[in-house]
């Protein structure tokens, strides 16, 4: 029925800040911008294709889980695209197209919305359904990645044309024939022949590289062994590492592109700082003072030196930027306050840390890291209610 | 042949588990009166709340092992009372059932406002809203709330946005009295079958203002009656249930038809439903 | 700048569209409606009949309890009707409809010519605040003759005078400070006086750099007896416990009074108030009140007889009707939207803001993004409020300290998803209330 006025009524307040959640994920998708560019560029057209299914897939499933919860659609807020780059953010560019089909899914039918929706989820869904994949296709997502493309001289130019106009058809080809394999295309087009001007070998991450180096017998000194011996490219790697030259998922290439989506993110108050500063710091310290193992011929184990860890590489190497600006400030799945934020960041770092270091197999801990502390969130959360004005004792 | 000693050794640890449980299953049986587990069954199992207890197996057990009254079931007033007390050994008094009644018969005035917030009666209702989204401060504000409590269903909105209560499948548990801001919902038994269906208590030229269906305190109902049973309270008429014989006189006199016999809407709903069933 | 409370927003102040128009008398309409629920408490009893004349300044309510507050009639006049009106928090209440004769004419005793250099007693001061029918004029309406007769084992040792004006849009107490500085700093000394207080502060906002000059420097004219307190920008820096930490850095216990914390914190236009009753002789009968807003194409500031209609200032002013989308009675942030352009002003009403773009929002899921913990001035979660309001579980809010809310608005203000937090948090305490009544009356049932 038509009202008497036209004149609106509601409790008060009648002022309200521009944000609203939209604006949010819209502002971390933009963030994300960067990481995603430099991503396409080096590798390929695929990666860009492995990133639109992992969105359409996350939105699509979440419209018609809110169908069936008889629930408003609210695939507009963008956090199902932000769920969606999320998770591309975090896989091999080199899977095949339905592992992001099955992670997507998996986030947003069991991680998000059978927990009642955005707001009411315990762990970051793009995470937990790379967890998911982990465990449930590793060889999948172990399978070395496909390098960088290494610049050999080309131009930019080149390196576009590449890019747009052979190297999808060469991963298509890649996809068609024997994916897993890795084997070298026969080289057809000039395209494929700039692609494989590069040196194409099945390379290992920095991170990887780190946790599988062996040292000789000839190499340790007295309190342990050296950086310089299990590493020689160190600073090379690092410095590749940083600006994207190294491989790794999608969107974890280039440590620079996500400190600037992380600038962003700080600079349009979108995150506060305690998050990614704390997370980095504590990995930092840790990795630098606390020896690591390395193995004696592949046999026997030694540790490395106090006070000599790699940090830069741990730092710049794999996930951990993506994980500090993108992951640790998600909103719903970590805790509220500030003080709880830094409870929940050194957290992650420490666990990272000891599974970067100590673990037999990953060589990469952010991921079960931040699930691990998303699950502490409740508590973290109850520990560290703000102080209540007027608990202050007057002076006396 | 690897497969054998992982094999066996699932098969070892299965046998002790299902042992485990075997003794443990023995050892602390918790003897339970198949009385509770009838009761259960008689109860309506609509898990209401309105005996008090928590749910209906909860109320079964109450019965059974604390002996609470049998007759706290508002649902099943009548045939539930009469099989527990069959069950328990207990001489039934049967109870009349009660129906939810609605004192509100707005005319659907136009709303004086847009509203923008929280869509629930109460969340309406609060200080700073503008009183009220229509005219009448005392109506039914049509935003529902007592059709979401409603554990049977029986609450829908008419035409003019103002609550109706189905009797067919209300139960009486009496859920909806608590949502309601304005306390317009009572819980009347079957047989008082002559009700005001208004609850505005301003002046007469006030109230006939705010509403078409508002009492407006012209007394006719009053002098007509023989019983001396309806009075002005408050500028409302007042049924005094303890006087009134349900002769229906007021009914019909009522200018703005706010007094209704229950009785009569009850047959005219019988009828419309069986035209269409047929 | 002084240490503030932890939290607070910052919403555009629009107070450029109304801050350089001085007070203007605003024309006395024919007929007044004077609300007899002006006030917090008991509302006043009539004590005229239709048909009785009226000077101004004359009782026509008296107060309906010791919280309450007497009722003077703003016009020499002839007592139409006892009638109904609505209030901005959207209640009904009884008015006196009063048809103003032009003359003008003061009742006995009223509005004398003030004499500066007279002393008076505590007694005295309380008395005059009572007899004027004064109320805290901020907005919160709480009768002031209360607020100044403490509780003798309460010693208040603080006054501090409130012209922050957080709330966007207003700049009534502006224009006041600036035109009339010394009767509130007048007024200022004779709450000082009422408690033998040692100390004296006026909180003035940094976005009214003029007004705390002019302040200041009245202040030091008068020999210095309080200090202007210049006040970082923040909502809500006007609301009394958090205005008392910036002056003092004493903090109002939980579930407390000012007093309690040994303060008085009165509203600028208060105190002008109290001035204009001690030294004048003149009830309350107008208050300055600011008409803003996109709505109103000339926003002025008015000095305006309570009982006037909202309609003939707002007219006054060039409301658009068509243009304006949602009216505020108060400010933007605390205020009550309304659908009634007619109602009378009363002595709490601080402004009128016709806004243009008020959007109807429709509220998503809580992210968690914890910018209200952030914000909040009471140190809370309002987030948890708003989750269990969301499922109507009211009653289990008492556990969070939802009695410790101020209602100031700014998680609402500055949420992302929209909810409408404080909504929840007045249903909740509502409920709660009711609670309380409810065991109340068993208990006493039980006896």
């Amino acid at each position: 029925m038509e009202p008497k006025t036209k004149f609106l009524v509601t409790t008060p307040p009648h002022l309200k800040a521009e944000e609203s959640t939209a604006d949010i994920m819209r502002w971390v998708c933009i963030a994300l911008g960067p990481a995603f560019g430099v991503a396409f560029y080096a590798f390929g057209w695929y990666s860009l294709f492995l990133t639109l299914v992992s969105v359409v897939t996350c939105v699509i499933t979440e419209a018609i889980c809110q169908k069936l919860r008889r629930v408003n659609v609210t695939v507009t807020d963008f956090s199902a695209v932000v769920t969606g780059l999320l998770l591309a953010a975090v896989l091999p560019p080199n899977v095949r197209w339905w592992v992001p089909v099955i992670g997507g899914v998996f986030a947003i039918v069991v991680v998000k919305q059978l927990f009642g929706g955005l707001g009411s989820n315990i762990w970051n869904p793009a995470l937990a359904a790379r967890a998911f994949l982990q465990v449930s296709m590793p060889t999948e997502l172990n399978s070395p990645f496909w390098p960088m493309l290494r610049d050999k001289g080309q131009g930019l130019v080149d390196r576009l044309l590449v890019t747009m106009n052979g190297s999808f058809a060469e991963y298509a080809k890649y996809v068609g024939a024997d994916w897993m394999k890795h084997d070298l295309p026969a080289v057809t087009t000039p395209a494929a022949a700039i692609i494989q001007a590069p040196d194409i070998i099945s390379q290992a991450t920095a991170l990887t590289a780190l946790k599988s180096a062996s040292v000789t017998a000839a190499d340790i000194v007295k309190d342990g062994v050296g950086l310089q011996q299990i590493l020689p490219d160190y600073s090379q790697r690092v410095w590749d590492s940083f600006i994207g030259l190294e491989g790794g998922c999608i969107a974890e290439a280039s440590a620079l592109a996500l400190i600037l989506g992380g600038i962003l993110l700080l600079w349009k108050k979108i995150i506060t700082w305690e998050a990614p500063v704390f997370y980095i710091a504590t990995v930092a310290l840790l990795t630098w003072v606390l020896p690591a193992p390395v193995k004696v011929d592949g046999g026997a184990t030694v540790y490395t030196m106090w006070f000599s860890g790699p940090v830069l590489l741990h730092l710049f190497g794999g996930g951990l930027m993506l994980a500090a600006f993108f992951m640790d400030t998600d909103y719903v799945t970590t805790p509220m306050s500030r003080k709880g934020k830094i409870i929940f960041a050194v957290g992650c770092g420490l666990i990272t840390a000891m599974i970067r270091l100590y673990s037999s197999a990953y060589p990469e801990g952010c991921c079960y890291s931040i699930l691990i502390m998303n699950t502490c969130v409740p508590l973290i959360d109850s520990w560290t209610r703000p102080k209540k004005f007027g608990l202050k004792k007057a002076k006396a | 042949m690897n497969i054998i000693v992982p094999v066996v050794i699932m098969a070892i640890i299965g046998g002790i588990l299902g042992l485990v449980l075997a003794i443990a299953s023995k050892k602390f049986f918790v003897k339970v009166d198949p009385r509770t587990d009838m009761v259960l069954e008689a109860l309506p199992g609509a898990n209401c709340g309105a005996c008090g207890f928590a749910g209906c197996a909860a109320y079964a057990e109450a019965i059974v092992e604390k002996g609470a009254p049998i007759d706290l079931c508002a649902p099943g007033a009548g045939g539930v009372v009469a099989a527990v007390a069959d069950i328990m050994g207990l001489s039934a008094n049967a109870k009349e059932p009660n129906f939810a009644i609605v004192r509100c018969d707005g005319d659907g005035v136009r709303p004086r406002f847009q509203y923008a917030g929280v869509q629930t009666c109460k969340a309406a209702t609060v200080m700073g809203l503008a009183g009220s989204f229509q005219d009448c401060p005392y109506g039914c504000l049509g935003l529902g709330s007592c059709v979401e409590v409603c554990p049977f269903g029986a609450i829908e909105l008419n035409e003019n946005n103002v609550a109706i209560i189905n009797e067919d499948v209300c139960a009486g548990c009496g859920k909806c009295i608590d949502a309601c801001p304005r306390n317009l919902i009572r819980l009347d038994p079957e047989s008082r079958v002559i009700v005001v269906r208004c609850n505005n208590k301003d002046k007469g030229a006030t109230a006939n203002k705010q509403c078409n269906h508002a009492c407006i305190a012209c007394g006719k109902c009053v002098r007509e009656c023989p019983f001396d049973a309806i009075h002005i309270e408050n500028n409302l008429a007042v049924i005094d249930y303890g006087k009134c014989k349900l002769c229906g006189k007021c009914v019909k006199v009522c200018p703005k038809h706010l007094i209704v016999n229950l009785r009569a809407e009850r047959k005219e709903r019988r009828e419309a439903r069986l035209k269409d069933e047929k | 700048m002084k240490k503030v409370f932890r939290g607070g927003v910052h919403p555009h102040d629009f107070k450029e569209l109304s801050k350089d128009c001085a007070i203007t008398d605003a024309p006395v309409p024919e007929e007044l409606v004077v609300p007899l629920q002006q006030h917090i408490g008991a509302p006043a009893k009539a004590c005229v009949a239709v048909g009785d004349e009226v000077k101004r300044g004359q009782v026509i309510a008296e107060p309906g309890g010791f919280v309450s507050a007497a009722i003077h009639s703003p016009v020499s006049g002839k007592v139409k009707k006892l009638d109904t009106t609505l209030h901005p928090m959207g209640m009904t209440c009884q008015a006196v409809v009063i048809t103003n004769d032009g003359e003008d004419q003061w009742a006995e005793g009223c509005n004398i010519e003030p004499d500066e250099s007279k002393e008076f007693t505590s007694e005295e001061i309380v008395a005059a605040v009572k007899w004027a029918g004064i109320v805290g004029m901020g907005g919160a309406t709480f009768p002031t003759h209360v607020k100044l007769s403490p509780p003798p084992e309460k010693k208040i040792d603080t006054v501090i005078l409130n012209g922050v004006e957080c709330e966007p849009y207003l700049t009534a107490d502006y224009r006041l400070m600036l035109e009339s500085p010394r009767t509130i700093c007048l007024g200022l000394k004779l709450l000082k006086k009422v408690f033998n207080a040692e100390n004296a502060y006026i909180g003035i906002e940094a976005n009214k750099p003029d007004a705390y000059e002019v302040i200041k420097m009245t202040l030091a004219e008068m020999g210095g007896f309080a200090e202007a307190v210049l006040l970082p920008v923040m909502y809500p820096q006007g609301a009394e416990k958090q205005l008392i930490y910036a002056c003092t850095q004493r903090e109002v216990p939980t579930g407390g009074l000012p007093m309690d914390a040994g303060a008085c914190v009165q509203n600028v236009g208060t105190a002008h108030a109290i001035y204009e009753a001690v030294y004048c002789k003149r009830p309350l009968t107008e208050r300055i009140t600011t008409v803003t807003g996109r709505g109103v194409s000339k926003p002025a500031n008015y000095r305006v007889r309570i009982g006037t209609p909202a309609k003939s200032i707002l007219e006054l002013s060039g409301f658009d009707e068509d243009k304006t989308q949602k009216l505020i009675y108060g400010g933007p942030m605390m205020g009550a939207a309304h659908f009634d352009i007619e109602l009378p002003v009363n002595k709490g009403m601080s402004g009128i803001v016709a806004m243009t773009d008020a959007k109807a929002f429709i509220h998503g899921p809580c992210i968690r993004c914890g910018r209200c913990v952030d914000v909040c001035p009471a140190g809370l979660i309002p987030s948890e409020y708003s989750i269990y309001g969301e499922k109507g579980m009211y009653l289990e809010t008492a556990g969070i300290d939802i009695m410790d809310c101020i209602e100031c608005g700014a998680c609402t203000y500055i949420c992302p998803a929209r909810r409408p937090i404080v909504q929840w948090i007045k249903v909740s305490k509502a409920e709660l209330a009711k609670e309380r009544a409810r065991a109340a009356a068993a208990a006493a049932d039980k006896k």
